[in-house]
């Protein structure tokens, strides 16, 4: 292992300082041909960059080639793997490149006339230029693309991460021993006091819930009619435990229900509403789910009754917010007010991948 | 993220001064200190890129524009506090200007660099 990891090392000590001895060597070839020139001609650096500029034909054909080399470059060599390769297509790009622009530029001296000493420092002088314009644009171009591309591959890798992450708390709220916990107790009592077709009623729903939960988790996103019948299993679920203490209205249109949206969206909303408020029958926690129609989002809204010792993470919102981030660039709204709480959620127009969208099986559990 | 920024940090003031040096002992015994600048910037260049973990072939790829870039910023500065101080070159003007293109290049290299690292 130890030795693997020795080589390796060695290896790259060895390629950093092969490639720099040959960056080096083509940095000091070019400064002593420029020198030289100077020191032979009156050349001119930026009147040979002058005319490389007003010869269109020429200009056009090095920054086509430019744009060809770095094709070739973003295609068949990857950042950091081959190193020498890419190197090496730098370099025989950026000669081959300059060739070509020169011969464009003094096509009639070199066809027309027979080279002299002075034609030739002239071809030297318009070759070291176009050089130096190709190295500048095409390393320059190189470095652009090398970000894009990184920010690109972090903006994947950083969406995988939030996906993992809501798919972890979607998993943690799947197993809530809690819920679970509750829901036996409900389906005890139930039992026990006789009411055979409630507890039949009531397992279908818990089945219908764990279904959608483990279904729905691998989608980005949902139809909002298959979230919206989830809600409601979810709701008629809770509701046995809170009876008279719960209140959800739910007014959503018909037209939006082809919408799309989060898996669990709107179910997360309402557990964090259940968990962090008082439900009783006394001071009923009343949710109001709608659709904002000016802003195209649907909101999940209810009254504030607070539990003494309620505690929020945030985690539940953070996470549903770094989804939106992800798939729509949209941020989520949190509205809190003195009396009421409020969260909006967009809504997701245009389905890109259908790999992504979940569909719910809605005849599976009887609503 | 400190601890690179002060790697980064001694890593520059270090090629820095390493070309100072260069420089006054090269003219010295009036030899041409080409070869040894252009090797330093390119170690500092890979140098400041391994900090930031930046891959090799684009690493040689920023150290040779930066190289250009040195080589036309030296010469034109050392010209320029020439012509600033009358026509005739102020002493150890080309150690100065030798430390000031180094620091510009050796932070231009973290500028770039670290963006990676930011995103």
């Amino acid at each position: 292992m130890i030795d693997r990891e020795g080589k390796k090392n060695g290896k790259f000590v060895w390629q950093t300082i092969l490639l720099l001895v040959s960056v080096a060597v083509f940095r000091l070839l070019y400064v002593d041909v420029y020198e030289m020139l100077i020191a032979a001609t009156h050349f001119s650096l930026v009147e040979a960059a002058l005319s490389f500029f007003s010869n269109y034909w020429a200009l056009f054909l090095s920054v086509v080639l430019d744009i060809a080399i770095l094709s070739i470059l973003y295609r068949y060599i990857p950042y950091g793997v081959m190193p020498f390769r890419r190197v090496a297509l730098y370099f025989t790009g950026i000669i081959v490149n300059s060739l070509v622009g020169t011969l464009v530029i003094h096509s009639r001296l070199l066809f027309a006339e027979p080279i002299t000493k002075v034609s030739g420092f002239m071809l030297l002088g318009t070759y070291i230029t176009v050089v130096l314009f190709n190295v500048i644009v095409l390393l320059f171009a190189d470095l652009l693309v090398y970000f894009k591309r990184t920010k690109k591959e972090v903006l994947i890798q950083s969406g995988k991460k939030h996906k993992v992450q809501y798919q972890y708390q979607q998993l943690k709220s799947q197993l809530n021993p809690h819920f679970l916990f509750n829901s036996l107790n409900v389906l005890d009592y139930l039992v026990q006091n006789d009411e055979k077709q409630r507890a039949s009623d009531y397992i279908k729903k818990l089945a219908g819930v764990y279904r959608y939960l483990l279904n729905m988790g691998e989608y980005k996103i949902v139809r909002i009619a298959d979230e919206m019948n989830f809600v409601r299993l979810y709701v008629d679920l809770i509701k046995e435990r809170f009876i008279d203490g719960l209140e959800v209205t739910v007014d959503v249109p018909n037209e939006y229900m082809d919408k799309y949206i989060i898996p669990c969206g709107i179910q997360t909303l309402v557990e964090n509403a259940t968990k962090h408020n008082i439900v009783n029958a006394k001071s009923p926690l009343c949710i109001r789910i709608y659709v904002d129609e000016k802003e195209g989002k649907i909101a999940v809204e209810n009254n504030l009754q607070l539990r003494v010792n309620a505690q929020s993470t945030g985690v539940g919102l953070n996470n549903i917010n770094k989804q939106y981030q992800d798939i729509v660039g949209k941020e989520i709204d949190v509205l809190p007010s003195e009396t009421t709480f409020l969260v909006k959620l967009p809504l997701i127009q245009a389905v890109k991948n259908t790999a992504n969208v979940g569909a719910f099986e809605e005849n599976a559990v009887s609503l | 993220m400190k601890n690179t920024t002060l790697k980064a940090n001694i890593t520059i003031h270090l090629f820095a001064i390493a070309h100072a040096l260069t420089v006054i002992m090269f003219r010295h015994y009036n030899i041409s200190d080409d070869i040894p600048l252009t090797v330093l910037t390119l170690v500092m260049v890979v140098g400041v890129g391994r900090i930031y973990r930046f891959p090799i072939d684009i690493s040689a790829a920023l150290a040779l524009l930066l190289c250009f870039a040195g080589f036309y910023m030296g010469t034109k500065g050392a010209e320029m506090i020439a012509c600033l101080a009358g026509g005739t070159l102020i002493p150890y003007a080309n150690v100065i200007c030798t430390v000031v293109v180094t620091e510009l290049l050796g932070w231009a290299t973290v500028f770039i660099t670290s963006k990676q690292r930011n995103e």
